[in-house]
């Protein structure tokens, strides 16, 4: 009886010992909460709580346009991002909106004399070519590939961490475009040099037209759950340019050839929110 | 031998002379041996000995357990974070972001950075600033800087739409260019980070904001370059400028001494242009038309490459008076050193 217990006893003690030696072979590093900079610099970001391997990514947005010269463009976007793995994804990308001209056209207009409601006569009465990047964006749709090489976390004064991803995109597809002439009237000036009906956009030509459009943008996704995000983005629109040359301005019906050249930019903020799925 | 029994110990021992009564007892016992077995709380870890793994563990862990926890329990969700409230149950885990080793507070920063414009419809600036700030306490420093603007034209939208073929032109005070400005402000940066590039290494940074006064010296293009003469672009002084800043910025450092700066700056002025080169409308009348004894002696003709040409354009920029505010957004990139 007394050999039984000290049997057990021993056996005991060495069950123990190997679960005490046990960790410490097969990596003891784990056992362990890795340091954060005090003691050695970290090699990653430790406690990553959310994870973006192979899930399905759904962004909502408001999308307004920047740096707006002759057009702007406010709208909504929508993308869908699968991901392969945890830094790559397909990305679709959609946008549409209203595409404007802004107050600066209704100037320009003005001062050329075009807009009837100016005294002074018209000083559009020569041959040239009518302005450049005056394409609005109305709608996009493209499809490209998201990269997110970045996680990260900040801490607000409230040292509670914000968890986020900082990722760059890019993607080709066809953008729908309302191309406008910002000088050539509908119809041919009139006694004063005015543009008939030019105080309003319908007295001058516009055409609508698709064409292939290219975005290059990035994001930056701030975690709130895991199910959802806040998202802020920038994503240049990039199109074809196109304008009229050799256009009459005074008798513009029937003149005026249509010029390709150069690339039309518009780059978009987009403010929203993401649904991880 | 006899031996004398209390009252009490004479009822007890009736009791337990029971048979029913001692099978209770036993009972009773078995539960109380068994409970402590059933509040462990880790299941599968080891009965005693070794080291806990940290498996889900938080920065600082949680004080207290809350008792026996299901696994549905354990696999709940955290109604406002989303994340898994683990065998702790509803109490939350501090998640605590440590702050890096080194710390800014008493040093200086000497920042020497690029400006680019970024939203300039009407002109396009280029400059070269130097910033020290002095980091009196770890989220809130104070400095001096300024920015040179080695590139300051009008935008090829101005040049090559608005004028050579609207022929129009910007009003001076939407179109006015900084030469340089100086200035004196504080920043705040209440939000510090890390982030890791892949898994391949750890970037601290700190968001900030800062604000500053200071002065700008201003001028305005008059004429674009020429490239049939070979002429370069001409340019009209307006004049200095109180000038407000606001800056938003983030700043990643790469070692103790060394940080990399990216901030969005807006420079803000009134821009009421009432005299180019010193001049006002009336004495540039006055210079083109040849009539130099209505001249003040505040304009300084010689600063006009082509008195005629330059003048003209400069009248025709006095001639209707505007004033605007400008908001010159301009991307920094700047490189710290900090000691």
């Amino acid at each position: 009886m007394r050999t039984n217990t000290n049997a057990r006893r021993g056996l005991g003690m060495l069950l123990s010992l190997a679960l005490a030696l046990l960790p410490s072979v097969a990596g003891a590093k784990s056992l362990l909460p890795p340091d954060e900079g005090f003691m050695k610099e970290p090699k990653s970001v430790a406690y990553r709580l959310y994870s973006l391997s192979s899930k399905s990514d759904i962004g909502l947005y408001y999308a307004l346009s920047m740096k707006n010269k002759l057009t702007q463009h406010n709208g909504g976007a929508l993308t869908f991002d699968q991901q392969i793995g945890e830094y790559f994804a397909i990305d679709v990308f959609a946008d549409a909106g209203a595409g404007t001209l802004t107050n600066l056209v209704t100037n320009i207009r003005f001062e050329a004399g075009l807009d009837p409601t100016n005294p002074s006569r018209g000083r559009m009465t020569t041959t040239g070519s009518d302005l450049a990047d005056a394409g609005a964006l109305i709608a996009t749709g493209q499809v490209g590939l998201r990269f997110t090489p970045i996680y990260g976390k900040m801490s607000l004064s409230s040292e509670l961490p914000v968890h986020f991803n900082f990722y760059v995109a890019a993607g080709v597809g066809a953008a729908y475009v309302q191309f406008n002439d910002i000088l050539t009237c509908q119809s041919n000036l009139d006694g004063n040099n005015h543009c008939p009906g030019g105080s309003s956009p319908s007295g001058y030509r516009s055409q609508n037209l698709t064409k292939v459009g290219f975005n290059v943008g990035g994001g930056l996704r701030l975690y709130i759950t895991q199910l959802l995000s806040l998202r802020v983005e920038v994503r240049d629109v990039l199109f074809p340019d196109q304008y009229l040359a050799d256009v009459n301005f005074k008798s513009p019906v029937g003149t005026g050839t249509v010029t390709s050249s150069g690339v039309s930019q518009t780059p978009l903020v987009l403010l929203g929110i993401g649904f991880l799925l | 031998m006899s031996s004398r029994l209390s009252p009490v110990d004479t009822a007890l021992k009736n009791l337990l002379s029971h048979p029913a009564a001692r099978a209770a007892l036993l009972a009773c016992g078995a539960l109380v041996l068994a409970l402590p077995a059933q509040a462990d709380p880790t299941p599968g870890a080891p009965a005693s000995g070794g080291l806990t793994p940290v498996t889900a563990a938080p920065e600082v862990p949680a004080a207290r357990s809350s008792g026996p926890k299901t696994a549905a329990q354990a696999e709940a969700l955290d109604p406002i974070l989303g994340v898994k409230l683990g065998t702790s149950g509803p109490r939350q885990y501090v998640h605590v972001l440590i702050r890096r080793k080194e710390r800014d507070e008493g040093k200086n920063e000497f920042s020497l950075n690029e400006s680019l414009q970024v939203n300039g419809k009407f002109t396009d600036q280029i400059g070269t600033g130097v910033d020290w700030l002095y980091h009196l306490r770890e989220a809130f420093a104070f400095g001096l800087g300024g920015t040179w603007y080695e590139y300051r034209a009008d935008s090829a939208f101005t040049e090559d739409e608005l004028v050579t073929k609207a022929k129009q032109q910007p009003y001076t005070a939407s179109a006015l260019l900084m030469n340089w400005e100086a200035h004196a402000g504080f920043e705040l940066s209440p939000i510090y980070g890390k982030f890791a590039w892949f898994n391949s290494g750890v970037v601290q940074f700190g968001l900030y904001v800062g604000s500053a006064l200071g002065l700008a010296s201003t001028e305005v293009e008059l004429r674009p370059a020429d490239p049939n003469t070979g002429r370069g672009r001409t340019f009209g002084d307006t004049g200095f400028k109180p000038v407000g800043l606001f800056d938003v910025g983030y700043r990643m450092f790469f070692s103790e001494h060394w940080a990399l700066r990216a901030e969005i700056r807006d420079t803000l002025f009134s821009s009421d242009v009432q005299t180019i080169n010193g001049c006002t409308a009336n004495d540039l009348q006055a210079m083109t038309s040849g009539d130099t004894s209505h001249i003040a002696a505040t304009c300084n003709q010689n600063a006009f490459l082509d008195k005629q040409a330059d003048g003209n354009t400069a009248h025709d920029l006095l001639k209707d008076p505007s004033s605007d505010v400008l908001n010159d957004f301009a991307f920094n990139l700047a490189l710290s050193f900090l000691f």
